[in-house]
């Protein structure tokens, strides 16, 4: 019996290799759920391959297209396998929708009719509702598919499935094995939140308004982009430690995207929700709580314990009786479990206090307030930059970066490798951003070269894209080449034709693509790959950098971006 | 690919630089001079010059820069320096009354209690960034003036105007409106403000033992400019309602009318009647029959903010919300309200007009 298994990450277009632990754990299920399988019985390679999040929901036809092609990718020259596996469990239970499980069970049907495979078993973040459409579809299987012999079976997170089958097919209990091979497979919520969290640069101030000062401070935490995690989260709490509250009082506004979790669990719980400073503004509204039971504390950031030493003396002074455990977003406190008096605190994750100052050199140099809550300028300021760049002693630049035959390497520059290990996720946060607001195309994937900072940057990239985006690395070596050849990609793809990078790109074909690098010095490297991305069909988009050296330059006709402009233009030998 | 709000002001960052090559050695320095040199031609000339002034003072010998200090030569602190600190903004709006001013940082996305960015002698700032549909950001400065008439309002433009380079200057607020021309909530856009405080007193004897004063008015009008009542024909109210009802959603209800919700504010374009009296009498009807049919409102500052605008040669506009009908049953209820349809409008109309 021979199966196969799709991974399916709904983000940016094209086709990767699944990674091992993902290939161990469908390597594991499959036995579990058809004993016949053995080990050796795994066809072909497997792939995972991505549909735009705008295309998911608009157009989610194109889901069928894609699983039709890595299907016949992975079978090869075979004409039919016993089993497919197709695995959406690693998506957020948000994007996949029940248009987008529609088109899969037409898929499914496509393929019964097709006679390539008769058992499907569908991985998902969450079943879908027992009266939902998709649900109906599976139902009427029998009346689609009359003639055939089939097995479709849903699996959620928590091992619980949903079998169909006119032959009745029992599907073993397999709720402990599969919840434990899920857990090992995936990321918890807790470890991806505490990936999410960014420590911002910026000129944050602390206000204290009781004590009438404020103090400033260089860095604010923030959780970015973790809504779903969030939401797991207060859930986990919710039912470990406050089952008996009646409502939630909350001051979040420091975390918008956390008030929309907090407010949309409680509607769905038929929870109280109220701010804290509307409860103490309103005594009509203090006083109608204050005749209900519990209500548990919620606040974005837990400081010194100031605002929750006030907002407790606040609140009790109101009548309203208040639970002992506080749920906070990010707990300063250096662990994310601590006390503040006799309340404990549960925080999502930890941080460490920033130091405020009382002389604030960026007051004196009178640079704008950053907002805690929502950072608005997708560029990096320059106070940030060369805080960051002077942090370590500068360097030369590698030999193996500098187009030789072009211009001269730099005798010194900051050290990215060092501003990468320390404020990479800061810096992913920002381009992160920058994605989300760009005009990026439906399609598209990212291409730098194979060099380690660079690697890092779409690595530490990935955490915000679900682990989603497709990353083409091309060696630095044969981009010499070609730079030294003109621009000529011919010779060196010919001669590269079964390598990796030259597949992916082949299989990703007519799409778009955002060339990522660290820095720009005269445009070499980006025209360059902007020549290898024409060259396969396939539309360079946008340059991205972190640091443009040669602002103003022109990259070979391909939009650019940087988080930071500097001037500083490489020494060129010959006129660009 | 388009992006909003790409970056900070220059002249934030040509400081930033300056202050880190003091720490930066001297190869690192002329990298980052190069840098700012790059910068500095897109800062005003003030700013500039004190920057490259700074940029020289670091690169000097050790013993002349001993000899002369930074602070001999006054090149330390340039916010306070009375020049250098005209900072550009597109615009600048004066608030009078605390409800105007929390309703227009409400407008502005912030919070009504939010603290000053900067204080300057007596008055405090806010800063703020409007999004406009080309996808750039309108850098706003406001102030609150605190005292009602139009000597302190005057005063206080020619504070934000010594303080900030301005493209335009705009008054939000509140108003006493005509009964039967316009609704409560409703906004007056002033094409021109008619002072109505200038008379002769003259005692005229009509009997051999009578007499009698008689006021012979000296009125004054100022009018705003031709392009601002021209591209104020096309005001877009559907999106002033907009803005209106969405930071209307976060205000306490007890703070608005009951019948808030099916608010839909009209603007109307008129004159602004405007003295030292605040007018509970329904006088300001009669002032519509007598001097002008276009009076819409009657306020206390704005001959005031009008004059000291004319006199920065500053463009200048004023949207004043109806909170009453200047009648003896003049009340707060829908001061709130009012201001928050003025600094709608208000935002609205700037983002066309800048």
């Amino acid at each position: 019996m021979s199966f196969v298994s799709l991974e399916i990450l709904i983000g940016s277009a094209g086709y990767r290799r699944i990674e091992p632990r993902i290939v161990n754990f469908h390597n594991n299920i499959a036995p579990l759920l058809f004993p016949n399988l053995m080990p050796g019985d795994r066809l072909g390679l497997t792939h995972s391959c991505s549909i735009d999040h705008r295309r998911s929901l608009y157009e989610p036809v194109t889901l069928g297209t894609i699983l039709s092609e890595a299907l016949s990718h992975c079978i090869g020259e075979k004409n039919d396998i016993d089993m497919c596996i197709v695995d959406l469990s690693s998506n957020p239970f948000i994007s996949v929708r029940e248009p987008l499980l529609l088109v899969l069970v037409d898929w499914i049907v496509v393929e019964c009719k097709k006679g390539r495979c008769n058992s499907f078993v569908v991985l998902l973040p969450g079943l879908p509702g027992e009266r939902g459409v998709t649900t109906r579809q599976l139902n009427n299987l029998s009346q689609l598919l009359p003639d055939s012999r089939w097995d479709v079976i849903l699996v959620a997170p928590s091992g619980e499935t949903r079998a169909y089958s006119p032959s009745a097919h029992a599907v073993p209990n397999i709720r402990t094995q599969y919840f434990n091979l899920f857990k090992e497979a995936h990321d918890s919520a807790d470890n991806r939140i505490k990936k999410k969290i960014v420590r911002r640069l910026g000129h944050f101030r602390t206000l204290y308004p009781r004590e009438g000062r404020s103090k400033c401070r260089q860095y604010s935490f923030y959780l970015h982009d973790c809504a779903e995690e969030m939401g797991y989260m207060l859930s986990k709490w919710w039912e470990e430690k406050e089952g008996d509250c009646v409502g939630v009082l909350y001051d979040l506004k420091n975390n918008p995207s956390f008030r929309h979790v907090l407010r949309s669990f409680a509607d769905a719980r038929s929870l109280r929700a109220e701010r804290i400073t509307d409860v103490c503004q309103d005594p009509e509204l203090a006083k109608e709580l204050s005749r209900f039971g519990l209500f548990a504390l919620v606040l974005d950031v837990l400081d010194s314990g100031t605002t929750l030493r006030q907002h407790i003396e606040d609140l009790s002074n109101l009548g309203i009786k208040l639970s002992k455990n506080v749920l906070v977003g990010i707990n300063k406190s250096g662990h994310v479990d601590s006390a503040c008096d006799e309340f404990r605190v549960n925080g999502f994750v930890s941080a460490t206090r920033e130091a405020e100052e009382e002389k604030c050199i960026q007051c004196q140099l009178g640079l704008a307030i950053s907002d805690d809550a929502e950072d608005p300028y997708l560029k990096i300021r320059s106070y940030d930059m060369l805080s960051v760049a002077l942090e370590h002693p500068w360097v030369s630049e590698p030999i193996l970066e500098v187009p030789g035959h072009i211009g001269y390497g730099y005798d010194l520059i900051p050290d990215f490798t060092s501003i990468l290990r320390e404020h990479g996720r800061w810096l992913s946060y920002k381009i992160h951003r920058f994605l989300k607001e760009g005009n990026c195309p439906d399609d598209w994937f990212v291409v730098h070269p194979n060099e380690p900072d660079s690697s890092s940057i779409t690595d530490s990239l990935q955490e915000w894209c679900n682990g989603a985006l497709a990353v083409v690395r091309i060696p630095r070596p044969e981009i010499t080449k070609t730079q030294e050849a003109g621009n000529d990609w011919d010779s060196v793809l010919s001669t590269a034709a079964e390598e990796d990078w030259v597949e992916q790109l082949n299989s990703l074909s007519d799409t778009g693509a955002l060339i990522v690098d660290v820095f720009n010095a005269s445009g070499s490297t980006a025209r360059s790959l902007a020549a290898l991305l024409r060259h396969m069909k396939i539309v360079p988009f946008g340059y991205f950098c972190l640091v443009n050296f040669a602002p103003g330059r022109d990259i070979g006709g391909v939009p650019n971006f940087a988080l930071y402009d500097w001037y500083n233009p490489r020494k060129l030998k010959t006129k660009a | 690919m388009h992006l909003k709000y790409s970056s900070e002001h220059e002249s934030e960052n040509c400081r930033s630089i300056v202050y880190f090559l003091d720490r930066a050695t001297s190869p690192q320095a002329e990298t980052i001079v190069r840098d700012l040199c790059w910068r500095a031609k897109y800062v005003d000339p003030l700013n500039r010059a004190f920057v490259l002034a700074q940029t020289f003072h670091a690169f000097l010998p050790e013993h002349l820069r001993s000899l002369f200090p930074k602070d001999t030569l006054g090149l330390v602190d340039l916010p306070s320096t009375p020049q250098g600190k005209k900072e550009h903004k597109d615009l600048a709006i004066v608030t009078v009354i605390g409800p105007e001013l929390k309703a227009l940082l409400r407008i502005l996305g912030k919070l009504p209690t939010a603290m000053a960015d900067q204080k300057s002698g007596d008055y405090s700032y806010w800063f703020a960034k409007v999004a406009r549909p080309n996808n750039t950001s309108l850098d706003i400065v406001l102030t609150v003036v605190a005292e009602q008439r139009n000597v302190p309002c005057a005063l206080a433009v020619d504070h934000i105007l010594a303080d900030f380079d301005a493209r335009l200057i705009m008054l939000i607020g509140i108003a006493g409106g005509v009964y039967g021309k316009v609704n409560l909530g409703d906004v007056v856009y002033a094409l021109q403000v008619y002072d109505y405080e200038g008379c002769r007193l003259e005692m005229v004897k009509y009997l051999w033992f009578l007499h009698k004063l008689i006021k012979r008015p000296r009125p004054r009008f100022w009018n705003t400019s031709r392009r601002i009542n021209v591209a104020m024909q096309q005001f877009d109210e559907r999106q002033m309602r907009q803005i209106l009802h969405e930071s209307m959603r976060n205000v306490n209800p007890d703070e608005l009318p009951s019948e808030w919700r099916d608010l839909e504010p009209k603007v109307h374009l008129g004159s602004v009647a405007a003295g030292e009296k605040l007018i509970a009498d329904g006088s300001l009807k009669r002032m519509r029959w007598i001097v002008d049919d276009l009076i819409r409102a009657g306020t206390m500052e704005d001959s005031g903010f009008a004059q000291a605008a004319e006199h920065n040669k500053v463009e200048w506009c004023i949207f004043r919300g109806v909170s009453d009908f200047a009648n003896p049953r003049k009340d707060d209820k829908w001061q709130a309200t009012a201001a928050l349809s003025a600094s709608a409008a208000g935002i609205t109309a700037a983002k066309m007009l800048l």
